[in-house]
C-alpha cells in the first residue's frame, strides 16, 4: 500500500500497482524504495486525487499504452486529426464534472504524468469546442475577446476558408 | 498612460566637449522618433547615451523607442536602470510599470507602482502621474477579479498552462482548430505557431456544415496558402467550383521546399490537366500518396514525378494508357477502381515497373459504370492466365485482386495457357506469399490451376474470394480449408457446384473462420447448415458474418433448429467461450425462412447483432 496526501493534508491509502499508473509517482517509489512514509502531493487538492486513484482503479488492467494514442507530427498514419470520439462509457461519465474540476483533473494527470488520463480529460475538452462557432466557444469557455473589430474582421477573412456560411 | 514622446530636451551648462554631440545626436534622435523610424532612432540615441550615460531623460526615450520596436524586455531593462540610477524619481517606476503591463503581467506592475509611491519625492514632476496610472490600474484588475469571479465558469485560457492548451487543441481537428483561432489572441497566436497544427487540410468532411454548400476554389486557395511548406497532406472534396487556381496555387506555394505528402482530390471539367502537372512538378519529388477519383489518367504523370510514390489510387482510368510505362520504384499499393481495358500487358507493365508492389487491387467495374460502356466483356477486362507470369515476379505481393480472368479465343491455345501458368507457379523460385487472394468471376479458372495455386500459397493465406466460378468444386475449396490453416475469411458467392458436403467439412476444419459468404448457391440446404451451425462445429466460437442471402435451399426448419440450439446453449448458461460470436447473418432473399422465424431469431440473439431479412421487390 502507498500514502498519498494531497494538498490540505488529507490521506489517501491505494495500491502500488494500481498508483504506478502515475509515472511520477511509480518514479518516486522505485527510486525510494521500501519505505512507509507519505508521499506529499502539494499541487493536487483531496477531491481530485480521489477522481485520479479512481481513473487509476478502474483501469488497473489496461495495457500500457506508451505512444499509441499520442499521435506524432509528420506520421502519416493518422492522416486526419487524432480523434476524439472514441472515448468509452465510463470514461465519459467519469468526465462528467463542472469545468472547474476537469481543469484541475487535466492539471493533476499532468503534474502526476498519466498520459492515458492526460488524453482522456484533454478530449473532453476539446469535444466542449467541437461544432461551435467562435462566439459560442467564448461563452462556454467564458473566454474574454480581446480583438478590436477591426483584427477580429481580418482573422474571419483570412480563415474564411474553413467555414461554411 | 503617460505619452512616451520625448521631452524637448533641457538646458544644460556645457560640462564636457562632447555635451554639443549629444545635443546634436538627439535632436536627430528625436525628429528620426516623430517619423516614426524607431530602427534609426535607436541607434542615435545609443550614441547619446554613450556620451552622457547618466541622463535619465535619454534613457527614457530610449526604452520608448524599444517599446516602439516590440522589444518590451529590453525597454524594462532600460527601465530598471533608471530605476538603480534615480530611485527617488518617479520616471523610472512609471517606465518598468507601463513595460509589464505591456506583457501583461498587471500584479508586477502593482508592485512596481507602489514601490514607487513609496519612494519618488513628493516635488517629483511626474508623481501626480504616477499615482494617476497606479489608481487607474488597481480599479481594472478590480474589476476583471469581480467579473471572473461573478460567473460560474472558469476562463480555460487562465486556467491551464500554455501547453496544456495546446495538447486540448491538439485533439480538434483541423478546421475547427482555425475557428478557434477567431476566440481569442492568445489562441490566434499559438494556433498560428505551431508547425504540427498546419500539416492537414482535409477539406472533405467540413465539421461546421450548416448547409454543405460545395466547397470554393478561393476557399481552398487561402487554406493552401496559409499553411504554406508547412503543409504535409491536402484532402480536397468533390466540389464543382473548384478550378485549376487551387492546383496553380498548390504548385506556387510549395514551389521548391514543400513536403506535401499525400494529396487527394477529385478532378472535374474546371481543372486542367496542365495545372495537375505543375502541381506534380511542385510536389511530387516528396509525395508518397496520390487519390484521383476521376480522371484517373491523369495519375500517368507521377510515374515521371513521383519517385517516392508508395500509394496510388485512381478511379476511371483506362489500364493501357495509365500503365504503359509505369514507373513506380517504391510503390507499395496500387488501386484502380472502375479501371477498363484491363490486360495481361496491364499486368506486365506493372511487374516490370514497380517491383515493390504489396497489393494490387483492381475490383470489377461497378454496375453503373459498366452499364455505361457499350462492351463489356471487352472492355473491363482482357486478362487471360498469362497474367500469372508477370504477377509471380512481383515477391512483396500479399493482397491481390482481379478483375476477372478469362479463356483466350481458341481452346488449344487455352490449354497450352493452363500449363504454362502451372509451370510457373511450381517453380522453385522467390514468390509472394499472397494473404488475400480476389480472382471472383474468371471463367478460365480451372479447378486444377486452383489446387496449384492453393498447393503455392496455402500458408499464407487469410481471404480468399472466389465469387461466381461456375466450376468451383466442393473438393477444391475442402483441400483449401485443410491446408490452409489461418484461413479467416471465405467468399463463395454465386458458385452452383458448392454443396452441402462442403459445408460439413467447414464444421470440422475450419477453426478460424470469421466470415463466410455462400450467397445465391443452390445446392445449400438445411442440413449442411445445420451442420454449420451446430454448436460442435470447428468455426463456431469464430464466425461473425454470414451471408445466406438468396439460398433458397435454406428453410426456416434450419433456422428454427438453429434457434433451439441457441435457447439450450442459452438455457444451460455455459461459460461465455462456448457461445456463438455471430454480429452479422444475412437472410435477405431466402424465400422460405418465414417471417416468424426471423422473429424468434431476432428476439434470441444479442441486439447487437445485424440481422439482413427481406424480400427485393423482383
Amino acid at each position: 500500500m502507498v500514502r498519498l496526501h494531497s494538498s490540505e493534508g488529507s490521506e489517501f491509502e491505494v495500491e502500488r500497482s494500481v498508483i504506478e499508473k502515475s509515472l511520477l509517482i511509480k518514479n518516486m517509489l522505485d527510486d525510494v524504495g521500501e519505505n512507509d512514509a507519505a508521499i506529499p502531493l502539494p499541487n493536487v487538492s483531496g477531491p481530485i486525487l480521489a477522481k485520479v486513484i479512481e481513473y487509476c482503479e478502474h483501469h488497473r488492467n489496461d495495457p500500457d499504452v506508451d505512444g499509441q494514442n499520442t499521435t506524432k507530427p509528420g506520421t502519416s498514419a493518422g492522416a486526419s486529426s487524432p480523434s476524439s470520439d472514441d472515448i468509452d462509457e465510463w470514461d465519459m461519465e467519469f468526465c462528467r464534472v463542472d469545468q472547474g474540476t476537469l481543469y484541475e483533473m487535466i492539471l493533476a494527470a499532468n503534474y502526476l504524468d498519466i498520459r492515458s488520463m492526460l488524453d482522456l480529460t484533454c478530449k473532453t475538452v476539446a469535444n466542449m469546442i467541437k461544432n461551435k462557432s467562435p462566439e459560442e466557444i467564448r461563452r462556454t469557455f467564458n473566454i474574454t475577446k480581446d480583438f478590436t473589430p477591426e483584427e477580429e474582421e481580418l482573422v474571419r477573412r483570412e480563415n474564411a476558408w474553413c467555414e461554411d456560411r | 498612460m503617460h505619452r512616451p514622446s520625448p521631452r524637448p530636451a533641457k538646458r544644460r551648462r556645457s560640462e564636457s566637449p562632447s555635451s554639443e554631440h549629444v545635443q546634436r545626436y538627439r535632436a536627430e534622435a528625436v525628429a528620426l522618433y516623430r517619423a516614426q523610424k524607431y530602427a534609426a532612432a535607436l541607434k542615435r540615441f545609443d550614441q547619446c547615451i554613450a556620451l552622457a550615460p547618466y541622463q535619465l531623460a535619454l534613457r527614457d526615450q530610449r526604452a520608448a523607442t524599444l517599446e516602439k520596436l516590440g522589444n518590451i524586455k529590453e525597454a524594462s531593462r532600460e527601465g530598471q536602470t533608471m530605476m538603480a540610477m534615480a530611485p527617488d524619481r518617479a520616471i523610472g517606476y512609471l517606465r518598468v510599470g507601463k513595460c509589464f503591463q505591456l506583457a501583461g503581467r498587471l500584479p508586477m506592475a502593482q508592485q512596481v507602482y507602489e514601490a514607487g509611491l513609496n519612494a519618488v519625492a513628493v516635488d517629483d514632476p511626474w508623481r501626480p502621474k504616477l499615482i494617476a496610472v497606479a489608481t487607474e490600474l488597481n480599479e481594472l484588475v478590480q474589476t476583471t477579479v469581480q467579473s471572473k469571479t461573478s460567473s460560474s465558469t472558469v476562463d480555460v485560457t487562465q486556467k491551464l498552462p500554455v501547453e496544456l492548451q495546446l495538447m486540448v487543441l491538439h485533439h480538434l481537428p483541423t478546421n475547427q482548430r482555425i475557428c478557434c483561432m477567431r476566440v481569442c489572441s492568445l489562441w490566434h497566436r499559438l494556433i498560428k505557431t505551431t508547425p504540427a497544427f498546419w500539416t492537414t487540410v482535409d477539406l472533405r468532411t467540413r465539421t461546421l456544415t450548416a448547409t454543405r454548400r460545395p466547397l470554393h476554389s478561393e476557399h481552398a486557395q487561402q487554406a493552401i496558402v496559409q499553411c504554406g511548406h508547412r503543409l504535409t497532406t491536402l484532402r480536397l472534396p468533390k466540389s464543382p467550383q473548384l478550378s485549376s487556381g487551387v492546383l496553380r496555387t498548390l504548385a506556387k506555394s510549395m514551389g521548391g521546399y514543400g513536403s506535401l505528402r499525400q494529396l487527394e482530390l477529385t478532378p472535374s471539367a474546371k481543372i486542367s490537366e496542365g495545372s495537375f502537372i505543375a502541381a506534380l512538378q511542385a510536389v511530387g519529388p516528396r509525395l508518397e500518396e496520390l487519390i484521383l477519383h476521376a480522371y484517373g489518367n491523369w495519375a500517368r504523370h507521377a510515374w515521371s514525378h513521383c519517385p517516392r510514390l508508395l500509394r496510388l489510387e485512381a478511379a476511371h482510368a483506362t489500364a493501357t494508357m495509365l500503365l504503359d510505362n509505369a514507373r513506380g520504384p517504391s510503390l507499395r499499393t496500387l488501386r484502380l477502381v472502375d479501371c477498363t481495358f484491363v490486360g495481361d500487358q496491364s499486368m506486365a507493365w506493372i511487374a516490370g515497373g514497380c517491383p515493390r508492389l504489396q497489393s494490387i487491387d483492381i475490383p470489377p467495374l461497378s454496375p453503373h459504370t459498366a452499364r455505361s460502356i457499350a462492351s463489356t466483356a471487352t472492355m473491363s477486362s482482357t486478362l487471360t492466365l498469362a497474367c500469372f507470369r508477370s504477377i509471380v515476379r512481383l515477391t512483396e505481393l500479399t493482397h491481390l485482386r482481379l478483375p476477372g480472368i478469362h479463356r483466350t479465343r481458341g481452346m488449344t491455345t487455352a490449354d497450352a495457357e493452363l500449363a504454362a501458368t502451372i509451370d510457373v507457379l511450381r517453380r522453385d523460385e522467390p514468390r509472394p506469399s499472397l494473404q488475400m487472394l480476389d480472382l471472383s468471376a474468371s471463367t478460365a479458372l480451372s479447378n486444377g490451376l486452383l489446387l496449384e495455386m492453393i498447393r503455392v500459397w496455402h500458408p499464407t493465406l487469410r481471404s480468399v474470394s472466389l465469387n461466381r466460378l461456375p466450376e468451383l468444386s466442393d473438393t477444391v475449396v475442402a483441400t483449401l480449408v485443410a491446408s490452409c490453416t489461418s484461413l479467416e475469411c471465405l467468399h463463395l458467392g454465386q458458385c452452383p457446384r458448392i454443396t452441402d458436403a462442403l459445408l460439413r467439412t467447414l464444421s470440422t476444419e475450419a477453426h478460424h473462420l470469421r466470415e463466410l459468404s455462400l450467397q445465391a448457391n443452390p445446392n445449400i440446404t438445411s442440413q449442411g447448415l445445420d451442420a454449420l451451425l451446430a454448436p460442435d462445429a470447428a468455426c463456431h466460437h469464430t464466425l461473425a458474418r454470414l451471408d445466406l442471402s438468396a439460398c433458397p435451399g435454406v428453410t426456416s426448419g434450419s433456422i428454427d433448429r438453429w434457434i433451439e440450439t441457441l435457447r439450450e446453449q442459452q438455457s444451460s448458461s455455459s461459460s461465455s467461450s462456448s457461445r456463438s460470436n455471430l454480429q452479422w447473418i444475412s437472410l435477405y432473399n431466402c424465400h422460405k425462412v418465414s417471417r416468424a422465424s426471423y422473429d424468434r431469431l431476432r428476439s434470441l440473439l444479442p441486439p447487437s447483432t445485424v440481422i439482413h431479412y427481406g424480400f427485393s421487390d423482383v
